[in-house]
């Protein structure tokens, strides 16, 4: 074993020598498995920091000297029974935490909100909503149906006409001092203000305002760059950075001070695949962080993924929200399945093909195929049945508990 | 070399501010106090050099001999403050780039303290810079020391040629007794003169000229307070209406390159107001149409040859009195006869500018200059808040208003004085008052309300621009009431904006 973890070390040293970077990326994956401490791993990603910052190239090769000296230490000092009782320790914290009651206080409580715009006669209303901590709320709706302006209002930002916003965890006594709470609510809105200044003094000013500071305020800065991917971008300008970028930035300065209620409108819109499964997938460790829990409200046209995350769902139509309740509950009264499918057949030949298939209806956006079914027929059958008719299917999905099926009430 | 530059512009230790700053006092860092408080006493440093090494010759004296120098209605000060005008303008659009998110009272309270200690380091220390350094150089003019230890200043005092050219030294007077007689007349009225107007510089920079408070607060000012300008007005006949004291007068006559070409219009005023002095003694003066003095002119003129001999012929052609005009033969020096004047002027430029040291007069303009800091950080502050379509709407409608109240003076000088200053600041803070308590953020009234302010503290800032530049546009000065009511709206309005910009928006 030994043997083989010094070629292992061999491999990433050769790999430190040419890609510096992503040899360092090896060595912290390397003592993260054999170390059997977790303050080892903390070095190396500090040494990779600081290989990163440092500009004189005498300075950079010493670190990587220092990074494949430690290579050298982590197989040296490997000791099979330290690194499994160190990972039978993390199991059995990793268990405690779950087991831990997480916080879930409640952070936002909004009822009978109205917005008129005398203007356009746009009217918004809002019976009830409630956020908490440790929660990832997600809104879909349709283009102009209000949600921007919900969302303003939750952040506080708009004023609604009438129904009133409260704030429990931050204003228990229901002062509404603004100034105050707006320092409490992150809100990353649709339309990013532009940044003045370099990239990574925003950041380390929006943590610092919100009193992360010192040592801490560098810690937190350095993790949200680097969580985020956004160090290769830190030198530029604001107006040169893609709309994904600015995106990712607004984010990093919302995130990086750990604001309990993070309010974001259309996180996803301008993200690459990769890049939105990050974020989600940030957002719910954030929302569900045992330290820090946070309420996250999200909206985004992208309903699969944001379903992925949520643990609430809310929808919006013609300016009036309606909650959905849990996502894990979505659909459990329902009368009838409902299944989304992309098959390369005109629709009237699609439908044509189906006779003989127990559904409800059929019908089409233009994109994708919806087969509604009785609550019996599964998704297996209809790929059974299409199968035996040598159909080809190029993408099938049961939205039956999905939100989708609410842009598609009227079929239903 | 880039990198020597940037090092030399932004040296390791305010980098390391900056970051400090940055990471541990974010209010702070976004006044950027370190940049300008720096960058303030490098300007300071420059520009007191730039002083330092200025020009000064007798033709080019850098301190005025007589009239007191007051920083704000100095040409050499709006010079320097013109040179640091473009960086204040920077520093201003710094702050309104960056805003002013959603801070508390307490910090608006600390950020108008930042602003003020920044404007009064640039007012006060910065922009005199450049007119202390010729200060400096003035008083340190004459410092040479002879053999004996004696300066040359020294040696100009004792001479005795330069108080008006013609003061007798006790050596002079073993000549014929007529004309002993008439030297020594004339030498005791001379003497007088000089004693009264020595008297009058020895008190120019007493209180009234380099404060603030006389003028503005309308208190009454004993007359053993006045200084030297108090006087002006008792001798304002002889400078036909021109802010010229007795000596500057004469100063500026001595200048004009021929005594010839004045018109008796403009020299005898200064005649009478010798005779004034004089206590009803003739005064014996050396003017041409005097003809029985004639004989004596020509002895005097011996005299005076004689007297700058005396100081050795290299004294005057060291500090520049000698010209091509001017020059030596082997027994005979040929002057013009202006050039008394000038070497007494430039004395007189040396002992004033070391009196100005001496008195710690800077301290005055440093404090004195207070009264213009609180309106410069609140500018300051409502940058950030400014929305140009609302400024440029306000500035027209608010200086419409403006004008109709300047003319408006039936109602009395009080009322005028309250209507033409505060009533752009006050309709300000009345609508951030009108905003706080709809507990809604309207963004016409809060942009409407910061731009009358803004345009209401620089209105009341203009008539004391006007002042101090000397400019003809006359709209007096706000005072009592008026100039605390202004100062006072506008801290009122600034504490209003943190409260309202936090608001949710009606619309």
């Amino acid at each position: 074993m030994l043997t083989q973890l010094q070629h292992r070390a061999e491999g990433i040293k050769s790999v430190l020598r040419e890609y510096p970077e992503r040899g360092a990326d090896l060595l912290i994956d390397f003592a993260s498995n054999y170390a059997g401490n977790l303050l080892v791993e903390d070095d190396v990603i500090l040494k990779k920091l600081e290989w990163m910052k440092a500009t004189a190239a005498a300075e950079k090769e010493s670190l990587v000297q220092d990074l494949l000296d430690m290579a050298d230490k982590i197989a040296a000092d490997y000791n099979p029974e330290a690194v499994n009782t160190f990972v039978e320790r993390e199991k059995a914290l990793a268990k405690a935490a779950a087991q831990l009651i997480p916080r879930n206080d409640l952070v936002l409580v909004a009822d009978s909100l109205e917005k008129r715009y005398s203007r356009s006669k746009f009217s918004l209303g809002a019976a009830h909503l409630e956020l908490r901590l440790g929660e990832i709320t997600g809104l879909v709706g349709e283009n102009a149906t209000g949600k921007t302006t919900l969302f303003r209002i939750l952040a506080g930002d708009l004023a609604p006409d009438k129904g009133k916003v409260q704030y429990p965890l931050f204003d228990p006594k229901g002062r509404l001092d603004w100034t105050d709470l707006k320092n409490k609510i992150a809100y990353v809105p649709q339309e990013l203000p532009i940044w003045i200044g370099p990239l990574r003094q925003n950041i380390q000013y929006e943590a610092a305002r919100h009193g992360i500071k010192g040592e801490e305020n560098q810690q937190a800065t350095e993790y949200i760059i680097q969580r985020l991917g956004l160090a290769p971008h830190l030198d530029k300008t604001w107006a040169e950075l893609s709309g994904g970028y600015k995106l990712r930035f607004a984010l990093a300065k919302a995130l990086v001070w750990r604001a309990e209620l993070l309010i974001v409108d259309e996180p996803l819109a301008f993200l690459d695949i990769k890049t939105q499964l990050i974020v989600l997938n940030d957002l719910r460790s954030l929302a569900k962080s045992l330290r820090h829990p946070i309420a996250i409200l999200v909206s985004s046209q992208h309903l699969h993924e944001i379903e992925a995350v949520a643990d609430q769902m809310l929808f919006m139509k013609e300016g009036q929200l309606e909650v959905l309740g849990r996502t894990a509950d979505f659909g459990n009264d329902r009368s009838q399945n409902v299944f989304e499918l992309g098959c390369p057949l005109p629709f009237a030949e699609f439908v044509k093909q189906l006779e003989g298939f127990g559904y409800h209806k059929v019908w089409s956006n233009g994109m994708s195929f919806f087969v509604s079914t009785p609550l019996a027929t599964t998704g297996f059958d209809l790929l059974r049945f299409l199968h035996e008719r040598h159909l080809p299917v190029t993408y099938h999905r049961d939205i039956s508990r999905s939100v989708k099926t609410k842009f598609y009430a009227e079929n239903i | 070399m880039q990198k020597i530059f940037k090092r030399l512009l932004l040296p390791g230790f305010l980098r390391h501010l900056d970051a400090f700053l940055l990471s541990s006092y974010p209010l702070v860092w976004r006044t950027r106090v370190h940049f300008v408080l720096f960058y303030g006493m490098l300007g300071a440093v420059l520009l007191f050099l730039l002083g330092y090494n200025a020009s000064l010759s007798a033709t080019n004296l850098l301190v005025d001999p007589i009239k007191p120098i007051e920083m704000l209605k100095d040409d050499q000060y709006h010079w320097a403050f013109t040179a640091l005008l473009p960086f204040l303008l920077f520093w201003g659009y710094t702050q309104y780039q960056s805003g002013y998110p959603f801070y508390k009272a307490k910090d608006t309270l600390l950020t108008l303290l930042i602003y003020t200690v920044c404007c009064w380091f640039l007012l006060g220390i910065t922009a005199p810079a450049y007119r202390m350094g010729t200060i400096y150089k003035t008083a340190q003019w004459m410092d040479d020391k002879d053999e004996t230890g004696k300066t040359d200043l020294e040696r100009f005092d004792s001479s005795g040629i330069y108080p008006f050219g013609f003061v007798l030294l006790k050596s002079d007077t073993a000549v014929e007794s007529q004309q002993n007689s008439f030297y020594q007349r004339r030498e005791s009225i001379f003497k007088e003169i000089w004693r009264t107007e020595d008297t009058l510089l020895l008190h120019r920079y007493d209180k009234d000229t380099t404060f603030w408070f006389p003028f503005l607060l309308r208190v009454g000012i004993s007359r053993s307070d006045r200084s030297y300008l108090s006087y002006l007005p008792d001798l304002s006949d002889l400078s036909d209406g021109a802010d010229l004291s007795v000596l500057s007068y004469q100063s500026y006559q001595s200048y004009l390159p021929d005594l010839s070409d004045l018109s008796d219009g403009a020299y005898q005023p200064y005649l009478l107001y010798r005779s004034d002095l004089s206590d009803g003694a003739q005064p014996y003066l050396l003017y041409r149409s005097e003809a029985p003095y004639w004989p004596y002119l020509l002895e005097y003129s011996n005299l005076r040859t004689e007297r700058y001999k005396s100081l050795t012929l290299s004294l005057p052609s060291k500090y520049g009195f000698i010209s091509g005009v001017d020059y030596f033969l082997d027994t005979t020096l040929v002057f013009r006869s202006q050039l008394p004047n000038s070497v007494e002027d430039a004395v007189r430029s040396v002992r004033h500018a070391q009196q100005y040291l001496e008195k710690g007069v800077f301290l005055n303009h440093f404090w004195g200059i207070g009264f213009l800091i609180v309106f410069c950080s609140l500018l300051l502050f409502f940058v950030p808040f400014l929305s140009i379509r609302y400024f440029i709407l306000i500035l027209i409608s608010g200086l419409i208003g403006v004008i109709f109240f300047i003319e408006f003076k039936s109602i009395g000088q009080y009322w005028h004085n309250y209507l033409a200053f505060l009533y752009l600041p006050f309709i300000g803070a009345m609508l951030l008052l009108l905003s706080a308590l709809q507990k809604r953020l309207s963004p016409f009234l809060i942009f409407s309300g910061c731009s009358f302010l803004f345009i209401g503290l620089s209105f009341t800032l203009f008539p004391f621009y006007s002042y101090f530049v000397g400019s003809n546009l006359n709209i007096g000065l706000p005072y009592n009431h008026a100039f605390f009511g202004v100062q006072i709206l506008g801290i009122l309005g600034a504490f209003l904006m943190t409260y309202v910009q936090a608001l949710p928006r009606k619309v």
